[in-house]
C-alpha cells in the first residue's frame, strides 16, 4: 500500500463521532445551572429576614409586645438561628415538599400555593396565548404591507395600548362589558370545576386586560423582525421562483423572525406570573399576586418564601423550554 | 417556434435616493436564443445584476423598472403580475451569488427543491421529491436522497451552490441565469461550478445568462457575450470576435487590464484610469467618456445609439477602437 491509499483507508475508517456523549454533557450543564440558580434564590429569600430592620417576630408582633414573647416567638419558627443553618434547615424541608406553615393562617404554605397556582397559571396562560394570537397574524399582516392603512392603524393602536398602564385598561374592560353592557361579570371568579363555561366567564375580561397590556410589545416586535427578513435575500429567492405571498410569510418568514418574540414572550409569562397582581386585585381573583399582597404587608415570611420559590422555579423552567425552543426552530443552534 | 427564447427591450431602472435618482439601467436591449448561451460582463455598478434580477422580476425596494420581457412570444409586462410571476418561476431559474443568503437557513433544503415544482407545475410532494433527488445526484451531490433532509448550514459553500443549481432546475426552466454565480466561491471549487453549469445547459439544451465582473469566466463559456458600462450594454456580439476585436475602448481597455503570465516580471498591470461612473451623477453622453482614451467633445451631450456595425454585433461608441474603424470603412 502506498502513503496515499493507507492515509485514504485511514480517514474512510475514520466513524462518525458518538454524540450521545456529548449531548448528555449539555444536559447536565444545564439541569447544574438551574440548580445554581435555584440554589441563590431560595437563599435569598431566606435572607429577606435579615434585611428587614428587627426582627421578624418584632415586625409580626408589633411594637407592643414584650421582648420574651419576641425572644419566643423567633425561637418558634427559628428566626434566632443563623442564616445559613435557616437555609439549610429551610432547604431540607422544601425538599421533602414542607414549605413551612403561614404565619397568617396557620395553614401549610405548599397548600396555599396550589390552592392559588392554578388561578394565576390559567389567567397567565390565557393571556398569552390572547395576545400572541392577537399579536403573531396582525404583526405579520402589517410588515408584509408596511405603511398600509392597516399597518398605520395597528401599529397606532399598538402604541396606545403600550401607553396605557394595565389598570386603566383593567377599568375601562369592567366598565365597557361588566357594567354598560353586563354581559360579563365585573368582578370574582369559578373555578374550573364549576364548569369550563362559567370559569371562561369569570376569566374573560382579566385575560383580555392582560393581553390587550401585552400584545403591543409582541406585535411591534415581531412586524420589524418580520420586516427585516423580507429584506433577506431568500425571500426574494422564493418570490422569484413564484411562491405566493401566503406561502413565503408563512413557510420561509415567520420562523426565522420569531427567536425575539419567544424570549420576549417567555419573559412577558414569568412577569405575568409573579406580577399579574393588579389586575387579580382589580378583579378579585384569587390567584398568587393576591396572595403576595395580603402576605408582604402582614410578614407572613414562610408564604412570602413559597411564592419567591415558585415564580423562581417556574421562572427558570420556563428559560429552560425557551432555550430548546430555539433549538427547534433554528437548526443552527442543534447540537448535531 | 421561434428562435429567440427571451427578447428585453428598452430596459429602465430608477432608483430614488438621497443624492438623487440612481440610473440603475439606461435602456438596454437582450436577446436571447433557444440553448444560447450569453455572458452578461461588467464592473461592479454597471447594472448586470439589475438587468438579471428585471428579468426575473425582482427590484431593489422602491426602484422604477420599465421596458418590456418577451418570453416565448409572451408579453411578461402585459398579463397580470401574478400570472407573470409564475411563467417566470417556471421557465426562468436563477443562481445567485451568495448560495447562504440564497437559501433560508431554518427550511431543509428538500423542501426548498422541490417547493417551486409542487406549486408551479402541480405535481405532488412525492414527486418533486423523487425528482429533487435525482436533480441533486445530476448537480453532483452525492447520497443526495438522504440530505434531502439536511439544513443550508451543513452543506461546504460549493455544494450549497450546487443545491441552489438544483432549486433553479426544480421546474425545467427554458432560461437559467449565473448572477455571479461563482464570485463568493474558493477559486477550485468556482471551475468545478462553471463546468457543472456549461454541462447542464448542454445536457438540458438550456439557454443561459452567465452575469460576471470576470471575464475569463465568460470567455470560452459563452456563445455571445454583451459588456455593461453605467448601466447601458456597450458591447455585445458573439464571445470569440469580441475578445479577439474588442470595439468599445471600455472592452479593449477591459481586456488589456487582464493580467498575463507570459508578461516579463515586473511589468505594471495595466489598469483602467479613473472609478466606475457615479450613476447618480451620469451625465448626458457616454458614461464611459470619463474614463475613454478616445474620448472626443462630442462624445457629452448624448449617449451614443446603438449601432450594428457587422450583422451581429451591437456597439453604442462614436469613436471605437482603430481595428474596427477600419473594418467599418471597408465597403
Amino acid at each position: 500500500m502506498t502513503v496515499l491509499q493507507r492515509e485514504r483507508a485511514r480517514v474512510s475508517n475514520i466513524r462518525p463521532r458518538s454524540h450521545t456523549l456529548h449531548r448528555l454533557r449539555s444536559i447536565g450543564g444545564r439541569a447544574l445551572h438551574l440548580v445554581a440558580v435555584l440554589v441563590l434564590v431560595t437563599l435569598a429569600g431566606t435572607a429577606l429576614t435579615d434585611l428587614m430592620p428587627g426582627s421578624p417576630a418584632s415586625i409580626i408582633l408589633g411594637p407592643t409586645a414584650s421582648d420574651e414573647a419576641i425572644a419566643a416567638l423567633n425561637a418558634e419558627y427559628g428566626y434566632d438561628q443563623p442564616l445559613l443553618l435557616r437555609y439549610l434547615q429551610w432547604l431540607g424541608n422544601a425538599i421533602t415538599g414542607d414549605l413551612g406553615v403561614s404565619i397568617q393562617s396557620n395553614q401549610p404554605v405548599v397548600e396555599v400555593l396550589l390552592q392559588r397556582l392554578p388561578v394565576t397559571l390559567e389567567l397567565t396562560v390565557l393571556a398569552l396565548l390572547l395576545s400572541l394570537a392577537i399579536a403573531i397574524p396582525a404583526a405579520v399582516y402589517a410588515a408584509s404591507r408596511e405603511n398600509s392603512m392597516f399597518d398605520r392603524i395597528v401599529s397606532g393602536l399598538a402604541s396606545g395600548f403600550m401607553s396605557v398602564p394595565v389598570f386603566v385598561i383593567g377599568v375601562l374592560l369592567v366598565y365597557v362589558l361588566g357594567v354598560a353592557t353586563r354581559w360579563f361579570p365585573v368582578a370574582g371568579w369559578a373555578p374550573l370545576s364549576s364548569g369550563l363555561a362559567e370559569n371562561l366567564h369569570f376569566v374573560f375580561v382579566p385575560v383580555l386586560a392582560l393581553a390587550l397590556g401585552e400584545f403591543p410589545a409582541f406585535y411591534r416586535l415581531l412586524r420589524s423582525d418580520v420586516i427585516s427578513t423580507l429584506r433577506e435575500d431568500f425571500v426574494q429567492t422564493a418570490t422569484v421562483r413564484g411562491m405566493p405571498r401566503g406561502y413565503i410569510l408563512r413557510r420561509h418568514v415567520l420562523r426565522p423572525s420569531s427567536f425575539s418574540l419567544i424570549t420576549v414572550a417567555a419573559v412577558a409569562f414569568g412577569r405575568l406570573l409573579a406580577g399579574s397582581v393588579v389586575v387579580e386585585s382589580l378583579f378579585a381573583l384569587p390567584g398568587l399576586g393576591s396572595l403576595a399582597l395580603q402576605s408582604i404587608p402582614a410578614k407572613d415570611i414562610p408564604m412570602i418564601q413559597g411564592i419567591v420559590v415558585l415564580v423562581a422555579v417556574t421562572y427558570v423552567l420556563i428559560n429552560a423550554v425557551v432555550d430548546a425552543t430555539y433549538a427547534l426552530l433554528d437548526p443552527r443552534m442543534r447540537r448535531i | 417556434m421561434s428562435d429567440v427564447l427571451l427578447e428585453v427591450t428598452g430596459a429602465r431602472c430608477e432608483i430614488p435616493t438621497a443624492r438623487g435618482d440612481v440610473i440603475a439601467l439606461g435602456g438596454v436591449d437582450l436577446t436571447v436564443r433557444r440553448g444560447e448561451i450569453v455572458g452578461l460582463v461588467g464592473e461592479s455598478g454597471s447594472g448586470k445584476s439589475t438587468l438579471a434580477k428585471l428579468i426575473v422580476g425582482a427590484k431593489a425596494p422602491g426602484a422604477r423598472i420599465s421596458g418590456r420581457v418577451v418570453l416565448d412570444g409572451e408579453d411578461l409586462e402585459s398579463v397580470k403580475p401574478e400570472t407573470a410571476r409564475g411563467i417566470r418561476g417556471r421557465r426562468i431559474g436563477i443562481v445567485f451569488q451568495d448560495p447562504m443568503m440564497a437559501l433560508n437557513p431554518v427550511v431543509p433544503i428538500g423542501r426548498q427543491i422541490t417547493e417551486a415544482a409542487v406549486h408551479n407545475r402541480g405535481i405532488t410532494r412525492e414527486q418533486a421529491r423523487a425528482e429533487a433527488v435525482e436533480l441533486l445526484s445530476q448537480v453532483g451531490i452525492p447520497d443526495a436522497a438522504s440530505r434531502l433532509r439536511h439544513y443550508p448550514h451543513q452543506f461546504s459553500g460549493g455544494l450549497r451552490q450546487r443545491v441552489t443549481i438544483a432549486m433553479a432546475l426544480a421546474c425545467d426552466p427554458d432560461l437559467l441565469i449565473a448572477d455571479e454565480a461563482t464570485t463568493a466561491l474558493d477559486v477550485t471549487v468556482q471551475r468545478q461550478i462553471l463546468d457543472l453549469l456549461s454541462r447542464l445547459a448542454l445536457e438540458r439544451s438550456l439557454a443561459m445568462i452567465m452575469v460576471s465582473h470576470d471575464l475569463s469566466v465568460i470567455a470560452g463559456r459563452t456563445h455571445t457575450t454583451a459588456v455593461m458600462y453605467g448601466g447601458i450594454i456597450v458591447e455585445s456580439g458573439p464571445t470569440a470576435a469580441v475578445f479577439d476585436a474588442p470595439q468599445h475602448p471600455y472592452t479593449k481597455a477591459l481586456l488589456e487590464a487582464i493580467p498575463r503570465i507570459d508578461a516579463p516580471p515586473h511589468s505594471r498591470l495595466t489598469a483602467i484610469p479613473g472609478n466606475p461612473p457615479d450613476l447618480s451623477r451620469l451625465g448626458t453622453g457616454c458614461p464611459f467618456a470619463a474614463r475613454c482614451a478616445n474620448a472626443q467633445p462630442d462624445c457629452l451631450p448624448v449617449v451614443p445609439p446603438v449601432t450594428h456595425p457587422v450583422a451581429d454585433r451591437t456597439l453604442r461608441c462614436y469613436h471605437p477602437v482603430d481595428s474596427f474603424a477600419d473594418a467599418r470603412k471597408a465597403p
